[in-house]
């Protein structure tokens, strides 16, 4: 079983815009209101490259940055784990859309940003991150996919890790495959070192089926389901109500265990 | 592996041998038409994957395209799945007795303890492409046959290779473009590793479509003639479709593996999205890494497979790496005029091309290559060249920066 510490959290959902407020939602001091999101701003980018950037590269340097000051890590040290269900649809429909011409014409930045890995690029030329970045696709599990990632590359290397789960909002009509409905993203930092900022420490392993009884306010269920990034809420849920232990599922029978101890 | 040199390792390895290329001239157009002048080397038996899209195939471009994906039928229960990738990754499965080795390794760990982790950059979007121009550009919705999570979806390609083979580990796809199906080896290492799965099948498929072909035409990389790796006159790239397959396992004194994974090593350059640092920074930091990893030097590494994608940039930034972490005296080619890019394939199918060098200690040329870029000082192979090999090192370098560089040694 692996130990790990989450030393920083971000994370932006329609009426969840940082984990403080994350927390106080998930621990029912605050009335969960699904408001239409906030501005995505990113500093960390610069102004240049987020004009050229896509929605979903944008949101996933927004939670990407929340986590890395709220750990007070830099973010050039860390090595990363980029995780996303359908990559950038709002793309695909434009390239499918051309393509259906009889004469397509192809945006040459549409087409590299295209790529499932562009919200990693993006981000490791405004950070100057140079080292192992990764970026994996698990369907309705892309987020656990990149929890188990970045602890085999914890396992592996000496960096810290920045995990990024994101989707944006799947456009029309694409939306009808039930890919993303919502702009949503998630970002840890995990260690293998606790930090003055460590916010849990986890330790993590594969199991097989169990029942799961997360205790999730009601009201935040709908975006469990919304996009793939939102099932990093069960886990949240759990350090903020400060639960010993916490199941998610993974494929068919496969689920993560977590244990989790106060720091 | 199955490409354009043929279906399966010893198809590959006769075409190489007879220094047979799998590059055509772009026959996609030809399926509605009567074939173009200049070619007369495809027959008209490909159907259906680009067929309804006319006037959207016309590159004037060689591309390596894999005889008779469209022949390949899915399984009953798995037809939801039915893509021009995945019928790939099914035709690319049956070869090379992979799935007898499957077999062999669900008895040994346990089907629960087999991780499936797979590249490609662009799935199955073929199905999308082809039904925005049936369906979407005619204002009619998504068909009730058109499932986009078992096709355009990049998981796909992993989840349907799982439930093919009835694997319950854990699994993902890595789409990091180009060097996707490198990292996954990586990936074996690190799931292994840490307990996660005891063995763990690896490798990618990626199939020609519209997407990529006008993807790359529109950044002006794609070459009007079969690509030239290394040669002063290259001018981009050919591009290709395949699917490759590893198995990988912990060290074992029983086992009957030949080649082993013995180092690798990512990076990134954080320079730009779509052209390497010309310094070649990010691609050296990898291939020392890898090298750190396997605890080998430079004199160790007996060849290199390039990622020679052919064109001016990546040619060049490449070969400023290799001078600055191994020197000028290791013999290099490129698999891309063998080949073509196959993109998310492109380093499963040259980390098999590796390993079936270290099995016959034996080296292919740089196909097409005529006259080396007098700026390149590697040592491109311009004959094929039986060898004494130990070790290869095999890049793969990606959009967004993406390095990777995986060194396989022989155990023999």
């Amino acid at each position: 079983m692996t130990t790990l510490y989450i030393n920083g959290i971000g994370i932006l959902a329609p009426g969840i815009e940082n984990w403080p407020e994350c927390k106080t939602i998930l621990t029912q001091q605050k009335t969960y209101q699904p408001n239409t999101l906030y501005k995505i701003t990113s500093q960390i980018i610069p102004a240049k490259e987020r004009r050229r950037a896509s929605r979903t590269s944008l949101i996933a340097a927004y939670v990407a940055e929340q986590a890395v000051n709220q750990a007070e890590v830099l973010a050039d040290q860390l090595s990363s784990v980029f995780s996303s269900y359908g990559g950038d649809l709002q793309i695909a429909d434009k390239l499918c859309t051309s393509l259906a011409d009889n004469d397509p014409f192809i945006s040459p930045i549409q087409f590299h940003n295209s790529v499932h890995n562009a919200p990693a690029g993006c981000w490791s030329i405004a950070t100057q991150a140079q080292s192992t970045t990764t970026s994996l696709a698990g369907s309705h599990f892309s987020f656990q996919a990149a929890l188990l990632e970045s602890v085999a590359l914890l396992e592996t290397e000496d960096n810290d890790i920045l995990l990024a789960c994101y989707d944006s909002k799947t456009p029309e009509p694409l939306n009808s495959q039930h890919t993303s409905n919502a702009d949503c993203g998630v970002a840890l930092i995990l260690s293998k070192h606790s930090s003055n900022q460590s916010i849990i420490q986890l330790s993590l392993s594969l199991t097989n089926k169990t029942d799961i009884n997360n205790k999730i306010p009601a009201c935040l269920k709908p975006l469990i389901t919304a996009n793939a990034s939102m099932q990093s809420l069960i886990l949240l849920d759990a350090i903020a109500n400060k639960q010993s232990s916490v199941i998610l599922d993974y494929l068919d029978n496969l689920q993560i265990k977590c244990l989790l101890k106060n720091v | 592996m199955t490409s354009a040199l043929g279906h399966g390792n010893s198809k590959t390895l006769h075409a190489l041998e007879n220094g047979i290329s799998g590059l055509h001239y772009n026959d996609l157009k030809a399926e509605l038409s009567s074939l173009p002048a200049q070619t007369k080397l495809m027959p008209l038996q490909h159907k259906a994957d680009f067929a309804d899209q006319p006037n959207a195939i016309d590159l004037q471009t060689y591309i390596g395209r894999v005889k008779g994906v469209e022949d390949i039928v899915l399984p009953e229960h798995l037809t939801r799945y039915h893509c021009r990738n995945n019928q790939l990754a099914l035709l690319t499965l049956q070869q090379d007795n992979f799935i007898e080795a499957v077999k062999q390794a669900k008895k040994t760990y346990g089907k629960e303890r087999i991780g499936v982790f797979l590249g490609t950059s662009t799935s199955g979007i073929n199905e999308t492409e082809k039904i925005y121009r049936s369906h979407i550009k005619q204002q009619q919705p998504f068909p009730s046959n058109y499932y986009y999570r078992e096709t355009h979806d990049n998981f796909s390609l992993a989840d349907f290779v799982r439930r093919y083979l009835d694997i319950k580990g854990p699994a993902f796809v890595v789409s990091t473009a180009c060097s996707s199906s490198a990292k996954v080896f990586a990936d074996a290492y690190r799931f292994i590793h840490a307990g996660f799965c005891d063995a763990a099948i690896v490798g990618g498929v990626d199939s020609l479509c519209l997407t990529t072909l006008y993807g790359f035409n529109s950044l002006e990389l794609v070459s009007s003639q079969p690509c030239k790796p290394a040669d002063q006159n290259r001018n981009g790239i050919s591009l290709g479709e395949a699917g490759g397959f590893a198995l990988l396992e912990k060290m074992q004194a029983s086992s009957p593996a030949s080649v082993c994974l013995a180092g690798y090593g990512e990076s990134s350059d954080a320079y730009h999205m779509a052209t390497p640092n010309p310094t070649g920074k990010g691609m050296a930091k990898a291939i020392q890494l890898a090298l750190h990893r396997a605890n080998l030097n430079a004199t160790d590494i007996n060849y290199i497979n390039l990622h020679g994608t052919a064109t001016k940039t990546n040619d060049l930034a490449e070969d400023k790496a290799i001078i600055s972490t191994l020197g000028n005296a290791i013999p290099c080619s490129s698999s891309k005029g063998w080949t073509g890019h196959t993109l998310g394939a492109a380093g499963i199918t040259e980390a098999v091309i590796s390993a079936i060098c270290l099995q016959r200690q034996f080296l292919p040329k740089s196909l097409n290559t005529e006259t080396i870029d007098p700026n390149i000082q590697s040592d491109i192979l311009r004959h094929n060249l039986s060898k004494k090999v130990n070790y290869i090192l095999s890049n793969s370098f990606g959009f967004g920066g993406n390095n990777c560089s995986l060194i396989l040694g022989n155990l023999t």
